[in-house]
């Protein structure tokens, strides 16, 4: 392969025959012109990489359920509220379950947990067993199947 | 404080509690609102990072005080660099989150999250110089080029749309049919393929339209990656004076240049084609012209070195590898040519 090939797109088919390939120096511009390329490469790469998501995984670490000090004197489990306008769900954690109760809205929605769909009715307590951790947000459909985020408000 | 207590998010509160008491004049509490702060970054870059492998850390290796100094760097990114893309238009990320009265969700999506995150955008420009550096890496980077080189002269680009890479296709009269590229790839491993050109078109005709980084990864499970190569040993201190001469040298040097063989030696050190040298300075379209710039450019670039530095064409510096030699003359270009291919410095703008 031509030397001048090295340097990239074009310069062989100028640079073939000149005979300066063995003049002094040159060698240092040819090596000079690789190391560029392989920079550049290495640069495009790794922003193809990151703009396609490679490795990426945007979920957050569920929040942590923490009993303070002063919890404990009450020994009843802490109850918090997710809500979304008027659509208000509670939930609390029972026995390494996910307990979760609809305040507010209107009927006939259901909570998507992953893989699990919990449907709820106005006030009567459903259980998602084996989530020992309360989410950061609930997903929910409503009755038209429409999406909704309900967001921790107390 | 602490954003542990369900039902509070005390990190929109951390950042704006740091960023007032981190300016002249401000609350005393600086050194225990950033350690709270820090500590969230810690925790979260933690988290973000645990899918991601030893390549994309600093000096390529994935342990607790990589994933510690990266966490560290995205806190001082987001406390001190300006950013000019959206949502911070020119504000530091703790300035525009305090200004934009974002919630914490929002707050750890753009610092960690975001498949363009503070945090993200560190960890690209530590692959981006593995990749130059890594022997390994090296080869893949390299890999990258040829396929590259091998796309723009056989395929044709598929935009994809705004933010992501092109796809590349065939330029195929009909209909074909398409195999999962895990069958293609097994394919040409049974077949022992070592050339490059055939996998990418084997995988262009049987697989579809595919991104670049995508057919590198396809040829480097096809090929193998190569073996890592013994750490070569760092530069020592006994040549550093060497070094600097080196530096005074590659900079008087190009001082003395002529306007048009800066361009010339600054398209090679950005990697250009020649066609855009041509179109930007029309005076080397001629043979002789270019082939005078070039003698003329490694002439003086090595009669200088000789001088200033002690070298001359037939050996090197005690310790130094002509690598060395080059990646030293590089770093300096770099400084004095615009946009010559340099490893990115810190997180993007």
């Amino acid at each position: 392969m031509s030397a001048w090939k090295k340097l990239g797109p074009g310069w062989a088919e100028v640079l073939d025959g000149s005979g300066a390939e063995d003049d002094m120096g040159v060698d240092l511009l040819i090596a000079l012109g690789m190391e560029a390329r392989l920079r550049e490469a290495a640069r495009a790469l790794a922003l193809e990489e990151h703009l396609l998501g490679a490795h990426v995984d945007v979920s957050e670490p569920v929040v942590q359920t923490v009993r303070l000090a002063a919890d404990d004197g009450s020994g009843a489990p802490a109850t918090r509220m997710f809500a979304d306008g008027k659509l208000r769900v509670a939930a609390h954690i029972d026995g390494g379950d996910l307990v979760l109760t609809q305040r507010g809205g209107a009927p006939g929605i259901t909570v998507v947990l992953g893989e699990r769909w919990v449907p709820l009715q106005a006030s009567v307590p459903a259980r998602a067993t084996g989530i020992s951790e309360l989410p950061e947000s609930l997903v929910v459909l409503d009755r038209k199947g429409r999406r909704r985020t309900l967001k921790l408000v107390e | 404080m602490a954003d542990r207590r369900v039902g509070t998010d005390a990190l929109p509160e951390l950042v704006r509690t740091f960023v007032d008491s981190d300016r002249p004049g401000g609350s005393p509490d600086a050194a225990s609102a950033g350690s709270a702060l820090l500590d969230r970054f810690e925790k979260h870059v933690r988290h973000m990072t645990r899918t991601y492998p030893d390549a994309w850390f600093t000096n390529a290796r994935k342990d607790d005080e990589a994933v510690l100094d990266l966490a560290h760097r995205a806190f001082t990114t987001c406390a001190r660099v300006e950013k000019g893309r959206f949502p911070f238009q020119g504000r530091t990320p703790f300035n525009s989150f305090i200004e934009e009265r974002f919630d914490g969700r929002t707050v750890r999506y753009h610092s960690f999250y975001a498949k363009l995150s503070i945090a993200r955008e560190i960890m690209r420009d530590d692959y981006a110089r593995n990749l130059a550096r890594n022997p390994v890496l090296r080869w893949r980077a390299d890999l990258y080029r040829q396929i590259r080189d091998l796309l723009r002269e056989v395929a044709e680009e598929v935009p994809q749309g705004q933010g992501l890479p092109p796809r590349w296709q065939l330029v195929s009269p009909g209909i074909r049919a398409m195999r999962p590229l895990g069958a293609v790839e097994a394919h040409l491993k049974r077949a022992r393929e070592r050339d490059v050109r055939t996998i990418v078109l084997t995988a262009l005709k049987q697989a579809g339209p595919l991104t670049c980084s995508r057919l590198t990864n396809f040829a480097e499970a096809v090929l193998g990656t190569p073996e890592e190569e013994e750490a070569p040993a760092p530069i020592l201190p006994a040549i550093a004076g060497t070094q600097v001469g080196i530096r005074r040298a590659v900079l008087t040097a190009w001082q003395e240049l002529e306007d048009d063989d800066r361009e010339l030696l600054g398209a090679i050190a950005r990697g250009e084609g020649y066609d855009s040298l041509v179109a930007r300075c029309p005076r080397f379209k001629h043979k002789v012209a270019v082939t005078r710039a070039v003698t003329r450019c490694g002439k003086h670039f090595m009669a200088r070195l000789a001088g200033e530095a002690g070298l001359d064409d037939a050996a090197m510096p005690k310790g130094m590898r002509p690598k060395d030699l080059i990646e030293l003359v590089l770093e300096v270009l770099v400084e004095v040519i615009p946009d010559a291919v340099d490893g990115p410095k810190g997180g993007s703008r």
